[in-house]
Protein backbone atom coordinates (compact mmCIF):
# COMPACT_ATOMS: atom_id res chain seq x y z
CA UNK A 1 0.00 0.00 0.00
CA UNK A 2 3.07 2.00 1.20
CA UNK A 3 4.72 1.68 -1.91
CA UNK A 4 1.80 1.46 -4.44
CA UNK A 5 0.42 5.51 -3.08
CA UNK A 6 4.66 6.46 -3.71
CA UNK A 7 4.79 5.30 -6.72
CA UNK A 8 1.75 6.26 -8.05
CA UNK A 9 2.72 9.53 -6.27
CA UNK A 10 5.45 9.95 -7.72
CA UNK A 11 4.57 9.53 -11.24
CA UNK A 12 1.95 12.25 -11.02
CA UNK A 13 4.23 14.34 -9.67
CA UNK A 14 6.57 13.79 -12.53
CA UNK A 15 3.45 13.93 -14.80
CA UNK A 16 2.85 17.60 -12.93
CA UNK A 17 6.45 18.43 -12.96
CA UNK A 18 7.07 18.25 -16.40
CA UNK A 19 4.51 20.28 -17.52
CA UNK A 20 5.20 22.70 -14.66
CA UNK A 21 7.02 25.44 -16.92
CA UNK A 22 5.82 25.00 -19.85
CA UNK A 23 2.14 25.49 -19.19
CA UNK A 24 2.86 28.83 -17.81
CA UNK A 25 4.09 30.04 -21.51
CA UNK A 26 0.62 31.35 -23.16
CA UNK A 27 0.11 30.77 -26.66
CA UNK A 28 -3.28 28.44 -27.96
CA UNK A 29 -0.79 27.81 -30.39
CA UNK A 30 2.69 26.40 -30.08
CA UNK A 31 5.06 26.04 -33.18
CA UNK A 32 7.89 24.15 -33.49
CA UNK A 33 10.50 23.04 -36.48
CA UNK A 34 8.90 19.85 -38.90
CA UNK A 35 9.83 16.85 -37.39
CA UNK A 36 10.75 17.78 -33.95
CA UNK A 37 9.23 17.28 -30.73
CA UNK A 38 7.63 19.29 -29.13
CA UNK A 39 8.85 18.42 -25.78
CA UNK A 40 11.42 20.97 -24.33
CA UNK A 41 13.44 18.82 -22.81
CA UNK A 42 14.47 16.26 -25.37
CA UNK A 43 13.76 18.60 -28.45
CA UNK A 44 15.81 19.83 -31.12
CA UNK A 45 13.71 22.42 -32.75
CA UNK A 46 15.16 25.02 -34.72
CA UNK A 47 12.10 27.73 -36.34
CA UNK A 48 13.84 27.90 -39.90
CA UNK A 49 14.81 31.32 -41.36
CA UNK A 50 11.94 33.32 -42.12
CA UNK A 51 9.50 31.29 -39.90
CA UNK A 52 8.62 34.20 -37.29
CA UNK A 53 7.70 36.69 -40.13
CA UNK A 54 5.68 34.27 -41.89
CA UNK A 55 3.94 33.72 -38.85
CA UNK A 56 3.21 37.16 -38.25
CA UNK A 57 1.74 37.42 -41.51
CA UNK A 58 -0.56 34.49 -41.28
CA UNK A 59 -4.36 35.66 -41.89
CA UNK A 60 -5.88 35.66 -38.29
CA UNK A 61 -2.73 35.56 -36.27
CA UNK A 62 -3.11 37.89 -33.18
CA UNK A 63 0.15 37.78 -31.70
CA UNK A 64 3.50 35.70 -31.92
CA UNK A 65 6.41 35.04 -29.13
CA UNK A 66 9.56 33.21 -29.47
CA UNK A 67 10.76 30.79 -26.98
CA UNK A 68 14.85 30.77 -27.39
CA UNK A 69 15.65 27.59 -25.92
CA UNK A 70 18.47 25.15 -25.86
CA UNK A 71 19.41 22.01 -24.03
CA UNK A 72 22.94 21.93 -22.34
CA UNK A 73 25.17 19.97 -19.73
CA UNK A 74 26.29 22.37 -17.11
CA UNK A 75 29.16 20.96 -14.87
CA UNK A 76 30.16 22.21 -11.87
CA UNK A 77 31.60 20.67 -8.49
CA UNK A 78 32.19 17.55 -10.52
CA UNK A 79 28.90 17.23 -10.87
CA UNK A 80 26.60 18.05 -14.16
CA UNK A 81 23.07 17.98 -14.71
CA UNK A 82 20.56 18.21 -17.95
CA UNK A 83 19.32 21.90 -18.15
CA UNK A 84 16.84 23.61 -21.01
CA UNK A 85 18.36 27.43 -20.89
CA UNK A 86 15.53 30.03 -21.33
CA UNK A 87 16.51 33.58 -22.70
CA UNK A 88 14.23 35.35 -20.93
CA UNK A 89 13.90 39.39 -21.93
CA UNK A 90 14.66 42.01 -19.10
CA UNK A 91 11.69 43.61 -19.91
CA UNK A 92 8.82 41.09 -21.08
CA UNK A 93 7.44 38.37 -19.06
CA UNK A 94 7.22 36.04 -21.17
CA UNK A 95 9.60 32.82 -20.44
CA UNK A 96 10.12 33.78 -16.90
CA UNK A 97 10.89 31.24 -14.26
CA UNK A 98 7.50 29.89 -12.47
CA UNK A 99 7.87 31.17 -9.04
CA UNK A 100 11.37 32.89 -7.66
CA UNK A 101 12.70 31.79 -4.01
CA UNK A 102 15.79 33.26 -3.69
CA UNK A 103 17.63 36.31 -5.70
CA UNK A 104 16.91 38.13 -9.17
CA UNK A 105 13.53 37.41 -10.98
CA UNK A 106 15.22 38.51 -14.79
CA UNK A 107 18.53 37.56 -14.80
CA UNK A 108 21.43 40.20 -16.10
CA UNK A 109 23.51 39.31 -18.74
CA UNK A 110 26.24 37.47 -16.98
CA UNK A 111 23.60 35.46 -14.93
CA UNK A 112 21.89 32.43 -14.97
CA UNK A 113 18.69 31.64 -12.43
CA UNK A 114 18.66 28.08 -11.62
CA UNK A 115 15.94 26.17 -10.61
CA UNK A 116 16.65 24.76 -6.49
CA UNK A 117 16.29 21.31 -7.37
CA UNK A 118 19.84 22.07 -9.85
CA UNK A 119 20.90 24.37 -6.80
CA UNK A 120 20.70 20.93 -4.79
CA UNK A 121 22.36 18.63 -7.24
CA UNK A 122 25.07 21.31 -8.11
CA UNK A 123 25.29 22.91 -4.75
CA UNK A 124 24.72 25.65 -5.77
CA UNK A 125 23.96 28.87 -4.39
CA UNK A 126 23.30 32.42 -5.15
CA UNK A 127 26.31 33.82 -6.39
CA UNK A 128 28.12 31.24 -6.86
CA UNK A 129 29.59 30.93 -10.64
CA UNK A 130 29.77 28.08 -13.03
CA UNK A 131 31.16 27.43 -16.47
CA UNK A 132 29.39 28.12 -19.54
CA UNK A 133 30.92 28.02 -22.65
CA UNK A 134 34.26 30.32 -22.78
CA UNK A 135 32.90 32.32 -20.33
CA UNK A 136 31.32 31.97 -16.31
CA UNK A 137 27.42 32.75 -15.03
CA UNK A 138 27.07 33.78 -11.82
CA UNK A 139 24.26 32.31 -9.88
CA UNK A 140 21.82 35.25 -9.46
CA UNK A 141 18.41 33.92 -8.34
CA UNK A 142 16.72 30.38 -7.40
CA UNK A 143 13.56 29.72 -8.72
CA UNK A 144 11.08 26.72 -8.39
CA UNK A 145 8.28 24.56 -10.50
CA UNK A 146 11.13 24.23 -13.24
CA UNK A 147 11.99 21.08 -12.23
CA UNK A 148 10.90 18.79 -14.65
CA UNK A 149 12.77 15.20 -13.10
CA UNK A 150 15.36 14.49 -16.08
CA UNK A 151 16.25 18.04 -16.42
CA UNK A 152 15.81 21.51 -15.11
CA UNK A 153 14.36 24.92 -16.46
CA UNK A 154 17.29 27.70 -16.53
CA UNK A 155 16.77 31.53 -17.64
CA UNK A 156 19.80 33.46 -19.08
CA UNK A 157 19.36 36.95 -20.36
CA UNK A 158 18.10 37.43 -24.25
CA UNK A 159 21.81 37.15 -25.94
CA UNK A 160 23.76 34.94 -23.98
CA UNK A 161 22.30 31.69 -25.88
CA UNK A 162 22.70 33.76 -29.62
CA UNK A 163 26.14 34.28 -27.78
CA UNK A 164 26.75 30.54 -28.02
CA UNK A 165 25.49 30.44 -31.14
CA UNK A 166 21.66 29.91 -30.90
CA UNK A 167 20.33 32.36 -33.67
CA UNK A 168 16.95 30.69 -34.02
CA UNK A 169 13.83 30.36 -31.44
CA UNK A 170 12.54 26.58 -30.50
CA UNK A 171 9.24 27.43 -30.60
CA UNK A 172 6.77 30.13 -31.37
CA UNK A 173 4.16 30.52 -29.42
CA UNK A 174 0.50 32.00 -31.23
CA UNK A 175 -2.43 33.83 -29.86
CA UNK A 176 -5.18 34.06 -32.77
CA UNK A 177 -6.85 37.53 -33.79
CA UNK A 178 -10.02 37.82 -32.16
CA UNK A 179 -12.94 36.34 -33.95
CA UNK A 180 -10.28 34.33 -35.22
CA UNK A 181 -10.69 30.13 -35.91
CA UNK A 182 -7.83 28.45 -33.84
CA UNK A 183 -8.19 25.24 -36.17
CA UNK A 184 -8.75 26.98 -39.29
CA UNK A 185 -5.10 28.79 -38.10
CA UNK A 186 -3.43 25.56 -37.38
CA UNK A 187 -4.54 24.28 -40.43
CA UNK A 188 -2.54 27.21 -42.20
CA UNK A 189 0.25 27.30 -40.08
CA UNK A 190 0.96 23.64 -40.44
CA UNK A 191 0.74 24.15 -44.11
CA UNK A 192 4.11 26.82 -44.06
CA UNK A 193 7.16 25.03 -45.34
CA UNK A 194 9.15 23.72 -42.07
CA UNK A 195 7.42 24.04 -39.22
CA UNK A 196 4.07 21.89 -37.09
CA UNK A 197 1.64 23.82 -35.40
CA UNK A 198 0.51 22.02 -32.43
CA UNK A 199 -2.73 23.12 -29.95
CA UNK A 200 -1.57 24.17 -26.77
CA UNK A 201 -3.25 20.89 -25.17
CA UNK A 202 -1.05 18.47 -27.91
CA UNK A 203 2.14 20.57 -26.60
CA UNK A 204 1.92 19.89 -23.13
CA UNK A 205 0.53 16.13 -23.79
CA UNK A 206 3.91 15.69 -25.95
CA UNK A 207 5.38 16.80 -22.89
CA UNK A 208 4.06 14.48 -20.66
CA UNK A 209 4.21 12.03 -23.54
CA UNK A 210 7.74 10.34 -22.51
CA UNK A 211 6.86 10.35 -19.13
CA UNK A 212 4.06 8.35 -19.98
CA UNK A 213 5.69 6.17 -21.82
CA UNK A 214 8.95 4.85 -19.72
CA UNK A 215 7.37 5.68 -16.02
CA UNK A 216 4.00 4.38 -16.46
CA UNK A 217 4.94 0.88 -17.38
CA UNK A 218 7.67 0.95 -14.53
CA UNK A 219 4.34 2.23 -12.07
CA UNK A 220 2.08 -0.41 -13.48
CA UNK A 221 5.09 -3.12 -13.05
CA UNK A 222 5.88 -2.06 -8.98
CA UNK A 223 1.44 -1.72 -8.59
CA UNK A 224 1.13 -5.18 -9.83
CA UNK A 225 4.31 -6.91 -7.48
CA UNK A 226 2.94 -4.52 -4.45
CA UNK A 227 -0.25 -5.95 -4.55
CA UNK A 228 0.67 -9.38 -5.64
CA UNK A 229 3.26 -9.26 -2.65
CA UNK A 230 1.16 -7.41 -0.20
CA UNK A 231 -1.87 -9.81 -1.01
CA UNK A 232 0.36 -12.95 -0.38
CA UNK A 233 1.43 -11.50 3.09
CA UNK A 234 -1.77 -10.52 4.21
CA UNK A 235 -3.41 -13.94 2.50
CA UNK A 236 -0.44 -15.84 4.94
CA UNK A 237 -0.88 -13.35 7.72
CA UNK A 238 -4.44 -13.93 8.16
CA UNK A 239 -4.35 -17.85 7.27
CA UNK A 240 -1.66 -18.26 9.66
CA UNK A 241 -3.73 -15.67 12.33
CA UNK A 242 -6.68 -18.33 11.84
CA UNK A 243 -4.59 -21.36 11.83
CA UNK A 244 -3.43 -20.15 15.38
CA UNK A 245 -7.13 -19.50 16.51
CA UNK A 246 -8.66 -22.57 15.34
CA UNK A 247 -9.19 -23.86 18.77
CA UNK A 248 -11.07 -20.78 19.26
CA UNK A 249 -13.23 -21.18 16.27
CA UNK A 250 -14.06 -25.06 17.05
CA UNK A 251 -15.20 -23.56 20.61
CA UNK A 252 -17.46 -21.26 18.50
CA UNK A 253 -18.71 -24.13 16.72
CA UNK A 254 -19.10 -26.53 19.60
CA UNK A 255 -20.95 -24.06 21.61
CA UNK A 256 -23.34 -23.77 18.45
CA UNK A 257 -22.47 -20.35 17.14
CA UNK A 258 -24.24 -20.62 13.78
CA UNK A 259 -21.76 -21.59 10.87
CA UNK A 260 -22.41 -18.29 9.37
CA UNK A 261 -21.55 -15.74 12.69
CA UNK A 262 -18.62 -17.78 12.56
CA UNK A 263 -17.54 -17.20 8.80
CA UNK A 264 -18.50 -13.58 9.25
CA UNK A 265 -16.43 -13.23 12.43
CA UNK A 266 -13.67 -14.65 10.67
CA UNK A 267 -14.52 -11.96 7.95
CA UNK A 268 -14.73 -9.31 10.07
CA UNK A 269 -11.71 -9.77 11.49
CA UNK A 270 -9.79 -9.80 8.60
CA UNK A 271 -11.64 -6.42 7.19
CA UNK A 272 -10.50 -4.93 10.16
CA UNK A 273 -6.88 -6.24 9.83
CA UNK A 274 -6.83 -5.55 6.42
CA UNK A 275 -8.33 -1.96 6.97
CA UNK A 276 -5.77 -1.31 10.00
CA UNK A 277 -3.08 -2.00 7.11
CA UNK A 278 -4.57 -0.10 4.46
CA UNK A 279 -5.22 3.27 6.77
CA UNK A 280 -1.12 2.40 7.77
CA UNK A 281 -0.03 2.09 4.62
CA UNK A 282 -1.53 4.69 3.38
CA UNK A 283 -0.36 7.01 6.18
CA UNK A 284 3.18 5.42 5.67
CA UNK A 285 3.37 6.24 2.29
CA UNK A 286 1.99 9.77 2.60
CA UNK A 287 5.18 9.80 5.53
CA UNK A 288 7.58 8.06 3.25
CA UNK A 289 6.30 10.28 0.35
CA UNK A 290 7.47 13.42 2.46
CA UNK A 291 10.69 11.95 3.65
CA UNK A 292 11.64 11.50 -0.40
CA UNK A 293 10.84 15.14 -1.12
CA UNK A 294 13.24 16.13 1.92
CA UNK A 295 15.77 14.00 0.50
CA UNK A 296 15.79 13.93 -3.10
CA UNK A 297 13.79 17.47 -3.89
CA UNK A 298 13.83 16.01 -7.57
CA UNK A 299 11.18 13.39 -7.01
CA UNK A 300 8.06 15.46 -6.18
CA UNK A 301 4.94 13.34 -5.34
CA UNK A 302 1.72 14.67 -6.12
CA UNK A 303 -1.12 12.08 -4.64
CA UNK A 304 -4.60 12.83 -6.59
CA UNK A 305 -7.50 12.78 -3.99
CA UNK A 306 -8.76 9.93 -5.49
CA UNK A 307 -5.69 7.78 -5.12
CA UNK A 308 -6.13 7.16 -1.43
CA UNK A 309 -9.98 6.38 -1.42
CA UNK A 310 -9.05 3.71 -4.66
CA UNK A 311 -6.01 2.39 -2.75
CA UNK A 312 -8.13 1.56 0.47
CA UNK A 313 -10.87 0.08 -1.94
CA UNK A 314 -8.09 -2.06 -4.01
CA UNK A 315 -6.56 -2.84 -0.49
CA UNK A 316 -10.04 -3.95 0.98
CA UNK A 317 -10.62 -6.20 -1.80
CA UNK A 318 -7.27 -7.98 -1.89
CA UNK A 319 -7.76 -8.26 2.15
CA UNK A 320 -11.16 -9.89 1.26
CA UNK A 321 -9.74 -12.09 -1.72
CA UNK A 322 -7.18 -13.14 0.73
CA UNK A 323 -9.72 -13.80 3.76
CA UNK A 324 -11.46 -16.64 0.97
CA UNK A 325 -8.68 -18.93 2.15
CA UNK A 326 -9.16 -18.79 6.07
CA UNK A 327 -12.84 -18.67 5.41
CA UNK A 328 -12.44 -22.19 3.96
CA UNK A 329 -10.68 -23.33 6.90
CA UNK A 330 -12.66 -21.90 9.46
CA UNK A 331 -15.19 -23.78 7.72
CA UNK A 332 -13.54 -26.70 7.90
CA UNK A 333 -12.75 -27.18 11.33
CA UNK A 334 -14.54 -30.08 13.20
CA UNK A 335 -16.74 -28.83 16.18
CA UNK A 336 -14.78 -31.69 17.79
CA UNK A 337 -12.23 -30.58 17.95
CA UNK A 338 -13.08 -29.05 21.55
CA UNK A 339 -12.67 -32.58 23.22
CA UNK A 340 -8.90 -33.42 21.84
CA UNK A 341 -7.42 -30.03 23.06
CA UNK B 1 -37.65 -37.74 37.11
CA UNK B 2 -38.54 -37.18 33.42
CA UNK B 3 -36.24 -38.59 30.87
CA UNK B 4 -34.42 -36.05 28.71
CA UNK B 5 -32.12 -37.77 26.51
CA UNK B 6 -32.59 -40.90 25.13
CA UNK B 7 -29.68 -42.45 23.05
CA UNK B 8 -30.84 -45.71 21.17
CA UNK B 9 -27.99 -48.33 19.56
CA UNK B 10 -25.19 -46.15 18.82
CA UNK B 11 -22.52 -46.67 16.40
CA UNK B 12 -19.39 -45.44 15.25
CA UNK B 13 -16.83 -46.87 13.23
CA UNK B 14 -13.52 -44.91 12.86
CA UNK B 15 -12.15 -45.27 8.91
CA UNK B 16 -14.76 -47.97 8.38
CA UNK B 17 -13.43 -48.65 4.78
CA UNK B 18 -9.59 -48.74 5.97
CA UNK B 19 -7.14 -51.74 6.95
CA UNK B 20 -8.49 -51.22 10.08
CA UNK B 21 -11.72 -49.74 11.07
CA UNK B 22 -11.60 -48.43 15.30
CA UNK B 23 -15.25 -49.29 16.48
CA UNK B 24 -15.09 -46.12 18.77
CA UNK B 25 -19.19 -46.38 19.69
CA UNK B 26 -20.85 -50.02 19.71
CA UNK B 27 -24.60 -50.36 19.93
CA UNK B 28 -24.43 -48.19 23.26
CA UNK B 29 -28.01 -46.97 24.47
CA UNK B 30 -28.78 -44.81 27.39
CA UNK B 31 -31.21 -42.42 28.95
CA UNK B 32 -30.75 -39.28 31.11
CA UNK B 33 -33.47 -37.55 33.24
CA UNK B 34 -33.50 -34.06 34.35
CA UNK B 35 -31.79 -33.47 37.37
CA UNK B 36 -29.89 -36.47 37.33
CA UNK B 37 -26.00 -37.33 36.90
CA UNK B 38 -24.38 -39.72 35.12
CA UNK B 39 -21.07 -40.41 35.04
CA UNK B 40 -19.37 -42.18 32.21
CA UNK B 41 -15.67 -43.71 32.95
CA UNK B 42 -13.54 -45.95 31.00
CA UNK B 43 -10.10 -46.60 30.16
CA UNK B 44 -8.36 -44.19 27.27
CA UNK B 45 -9.40 -45.20 24.19
CA UNK B 46 -12.87 -46.90 24.91
CA UNK B 47 -14.64 -44.25 22.97
CA UNK B 48 -15.75 -41.90 25.88
CA UNK B 49 -15.04 -38.66 24.25
CA UNK B 50 -16.77 -39.96 20.96
CA UNK B 51 -20.17 -41.20 22.80
CA UNK B 52 -19.91 -37.68 24.17
CA UNK B 53 -19.82 -35.79 20.85
CA UNK B 54 -22.36 -37.82 19.70
CA UNK B 55 -24.76 -37.11 22.75
CA UNK B 56 -23.62 -33.47 22.25
CA UNK B 57 -24.81 -33.49 18.38
CA UNK B 58 -21.33 -32.90 17.31
CA UNK B 59 -20.91 -35.77 15.13
CA UNK B 60 -22.90 -37.67 14.07
CA UNK B 61 -23.55 -41.74 14.84
CA UNK B 62 -23.34 -44.26 12.08
CA UNK B 63 -26.20 -45.95 13.37
CA UNK B 64 -28.51 -45.07 16.43
CA UNK B 65 -31.29 -42.22 17.24
CA UNK B 66 -30.84 -39.83 20.06
CA UNK B 67 -33.89 -38.14 21.24
CA UNK B 68 -33.34 -34.78 23.19
CA UNK B 69 -36.54 -32.88 23.60
CA UNK B 70 -38.78 -34.99 21.38
CA UNK B 71 -36.28 -33.86 18.26
CA UNK B 72 -33.68 -36.93 16.57
CA UNK B 73 -30.81 -35.14 16.95
CA UNK B 74 -28.61 -37.97 14.98
CA UNK B 75 -31.34 -36.80 11.96
CA UNK B 76 -30.87 -33.38 12.50
CA UNK B 77 -29.23 -31.00 9.95
CA UNK B 78 -26.39 -29.41 10.63
CA UNK B 79 -27.68 -25.89 11.83
CA UNK B 80 -30.49 -27.69 13.98
CA UNK B 81 -27.75 -29.77 15.68
CA UNK B 82 -25.77 -26.16 16.29
CA UNK B 83 -29.10 -24.47 17.63
CA UNK B 84 -29.89 -27.32 19.89
CA UNK B 85 -26.16 -27.23 21.21
CA UNK B 86 -26.72 -23.44 21.39
CA UNK B 87 -29.98 -23.37 23.23
CA UNK B 88 -30.23 -26.99 24.79
CA UNK B 89 -26.99 -28.46 25.98
CA UNK B 90 -24.42 -26.96 27.88
CA UNK B 91 -20.38 -28.11 27.53
CA UNK B 92 -17.57 -27.95 29.71
CA UNK B 93 -14.62 -28.99 28.53
CA UNK B 94 -11.18 -30.89 30.04
CA UNK B 95 -9.19 -27.23 30.26
CA UNK B 96 -12.31 -24.26 30.43
CA UNK B 97 -11.60 -23.65 26.82
CA UNK B 98 -12.78 -19.73 27.06
CA UNK B 99 -12.12 -17.19 24.70
CA UNK B 100 -9.24 -15.26 25.20
CA UNK B 101 -9.67 -12.23 24.59
CA UNK B 102 -13.18 -11.85 26.11
CA UNK B 103 -13.74 -11.02 29.88
CA UNK B 104 -15.04 -14.08 32.36
CA UNK B 105 -18.65 -11.88 32.17
CA UNK B 106 -18.30 -11.44 28.54
CA UNK B 107 -17.31 -15.92 28.21
CA UNK B 108 -20.42 -16.04 30.26
CA UNK B 109 -23.04 -13.82 28.13
CA UNK B 110 -21.62 -14.64 24.53
CA UNK B 111 -23.87 -17.91 24.56
CA UNK B 112 -26.68 -16.27 25.43
CA UNK B 113 -26.67 -12.87 23.15
CA UNK B 114 -25.67 -15.23 20.17
CA UNK B 115 -29.04 -17.18 20.94
CA UNK B 116 -31.16 -13.86 20.85
CA UNK B 117 -31.01 -13.34 24.15
CA UNK B 118 -31.06 -9.50 25.26
CA UNK B 119 -28.03 -7.69 26.43
CA UNK B 120 -29.54 -6.89 29.93
CA UNK B 121 -30.89 -10.30 30.25
CA UNK B 122 -27.20 -12.30 29.18
CA UNK B 123 -25.36 -9.86 31.48
CA UNK B 124 -27.80 -10.54 34.56
CA UNK B 125 -27.67 -14.10 34.25
CA UNK B 126 -23.96 -13.78 33.79
CA UNK B 127 -23.90 -11.75 36.92
CA UNK B 128 -25.94 -14.56 38.91
CA UNK B 129 -23.96 -17.22 37.59
CA UNK B 130 -20.32 -15.77 38.58
CA UNK B 131 -21.42 -14.44 41.79
CA UNK B 132 -22.98 -18.26 42.70
CA UNK B 133 -20.06 -20.09 41.72
CA UNK B 134 -17.88 -17.13 43.54
CA UNK B 135 -16.65 -15.45 40.74
CA UNK B 136 -18.16 -11.93 41.09
CA UNK B 137 -15.20 -10.03 42.36
CA UNK B 138 -13.41 -12.00 39.05
CA UNK B 139 -15.76 -11.31 36.14
CA UNK B 140 -13.89 -8.46 34.51
CA UNK B 141 -10.57 -9.94 33.55
CA UNK B 142 -9.76 -11.79 31.38
CA UNK B 143 -9.11 -15.68 30.83
CA UNK B 144 -5.24 -15.22 30.90
CA UNK B 145 -5.68 -13.79 34.77
CA UNK B 146 -7.58 -16.64 36.10
CA UNK B 147 -6.34 -19.98 37.47
CA UNK B 148 -7.27 -22.99 36.25
CA UNK B 149 -10.21 -23.44 38.75
CA UNK B 150 -11.65 -20.51 38.05
CA UNK B 151 -11.11 -20.61 34.89
CA UNK B 152 -13.06 -24.05 35.09
CA UNK B 153 -15.76 -22.62 37.40
CA UNK B 154 -16.28 -19.26 34.19
CA UNK B 155 -16.86 -22.52 31.99
CA UNK B 156 -19.29 -24.43 33.95
CA UNK B 157 -21.62 -20.87 34.49
CA UNK B 158 -20.75 -20.24 30.18
CA UNK B 159 -22.64 -23.93 29.76
CA UNK B 160 -25.50 -22.91 31.80
CA UNK B 161 -26.13 -19.75 30.76
CA UNK B 162 -28.78 -21.04 28.25
CA UNK B 163 -30.42 -22.55 31.32
CA UNK B 164 -30.06 -26.00 29.09
CA UNK B 165 -31.62 -29.35 29.51
CA UNK B 166 -28.44 -31.43 29.25
CA UNK B 167 -25.08 -29.98 30.45
CA UNK B 168 -22.06 -32.70 29.16
CA UNK B 169 -18.54 -32.37 30.94
CA UNK B 170 -15.29 -34.22 29.83
CA UNK B 171 -13.14 -34.80 32.06
CA UNK B 172 -14.03 -31.47 33.86
CA UNK B 173 -11.01 -31.71 36.37
CA UNK B 174 -8.66 -33.21 34.89
CA UNK B 175 -6.04 -30.03 34.85
CA UNK B 176 -6.81 -29.17 38.31
CA UNK B 177 -5.63 -30.37 41.60
CA UNK B 178 -7.53 -32.26 44.51
CA UNK B 179 -9.11 -29.11 46.22
CA UNK B 180 -10.14 -26.94 42.80
CA UNK B 181 -11.35 -30.62 41.32
CA UNK B 182 -13.79 -31.09 44.02
CA UNK B 183 -15.05 -27.59 44.26
CA UNK B 184 -15.57 -27.61 40.42
CA UNK B 185 -17.85 -31.34 40.62
CA UNK B 186 -19.63 -29.76 43.54
CA UNK B 187 -20.48 -26.91 41.67
CA UNK B 188 -21.11 -28.55 38.89
CA UNK B 189 -23.37 -31.18 40.19
CA UNK B 190 -25.35 -28.73 42.60
CA UNK B 191 -25.99 -26.11 39.53
CA UNK B 192 -27.17 -28.57 37.30
CA UNK B 193 -29.51 -29.97 39.72
CA UNK B 194 -30.69 -26.38 41.02
CA UNK B 195 -31.30 -25.75 37.25
CA UNK B 196 -33.09 -29.40 36.45
CA UNK B 197 -30.41 -30.39 34.01
CA UNK B 198 -29.47 -33.33 33.13
CA UNK B 199 -25.49 -33.76 33.70
CA UNK B 200 -23.17 -36.20 31.87
CA UNK B 201 -19.91 -36.75 32.86
CA UNK B 202 -16.88 -38.51 31.14
CA UNK B 203 -14.20 -38.75 33.52
CA UNK B 204 -11.38 -40.60 35.24
CA UNK B 205 -11.93 -38.90 38.44
CA UNK B 206 -12.47 -41.38 41.63
CA UNK B 207 -14.59 -38.87 43.23
CA UNK B 208 -17.00 -38.06 39.87
CA UNK B 209 -18.72 -41.07 40.96
CA UNK B 210 -19.31 -40.36 44.53
CA UNK B 211 -21.36 -37.44 42.96
CA UNK B 212 -22.90 -39.01 40.26
CA UNK B 213 -26.48 -40.72 40.65
CA UNK B 214 -25.76 -43.39 37.98
CA UNK B 215 -21.97 -44.82 37.07
CA UNK B 216 -21.59 -46.27 33.24
CA UNK B 217 -18.46 -48.01 32.23
CA UNK B 218 -16.96 -48.18 28.68
CA UNK B 219 -14.82 -50.65 27.26
CA UNK B 220 -14.22 -50.78 23.83
CA UNK B 221 -16.93 -48.60 22.68
CA UNK B 222 -19.94 -50.55 24.92
CA UNK B 223 -21.22 -49.95 28.41
CA UNK B 224 -20.96 -52.41 30.87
Amino acid sequence: MMLVLVATGIYFGILRAVVGYPQTLPGEIVVGEAGASAALLHTSSRLPAGALRALRRTPGVGSVTPLYGRLVWLKVHARQALVFLVEVDRTAPFGAPVAVLEGRARPQLNEILIDRVLAHDLWLEVGDELPFGNGVLRVGGITDGGNAILATYAFVAKGVLMLGGTTSPSFAFVHPAPGADRDALLGAISAQTGVQAYRREEFLEENRAITRQVVLPLILILVVLSAAVGGSIVALTLYASTIERREEYGLLKALGVPRRTVLGVVVLESGIATGLGVVGGILAGFALAHGIAIIEPRFVTAVPAWLPPVLAAGGMLVGLVAAVSPVRAVARIDPGLVFRV
Amino acid sequence: MSELLRAVHLSKTWAPDGPAPVHAVCDVSLAVGGGETVAINGPSGSGKTTLLSILGGLLRPDAGQIWLDGRDLAAASEAERARIRLTRIGFVFQRGLLLPTLTAHENVALVPRVAGVSRAEAAARADALLEQLGLGARAALLPAALSAGEAQRVALARALAMRPGLVLADEPTAHLDQARGGEVLAALKALTQAHGAGLVVVTHDPRAAAVADRVLHLTDGRLA
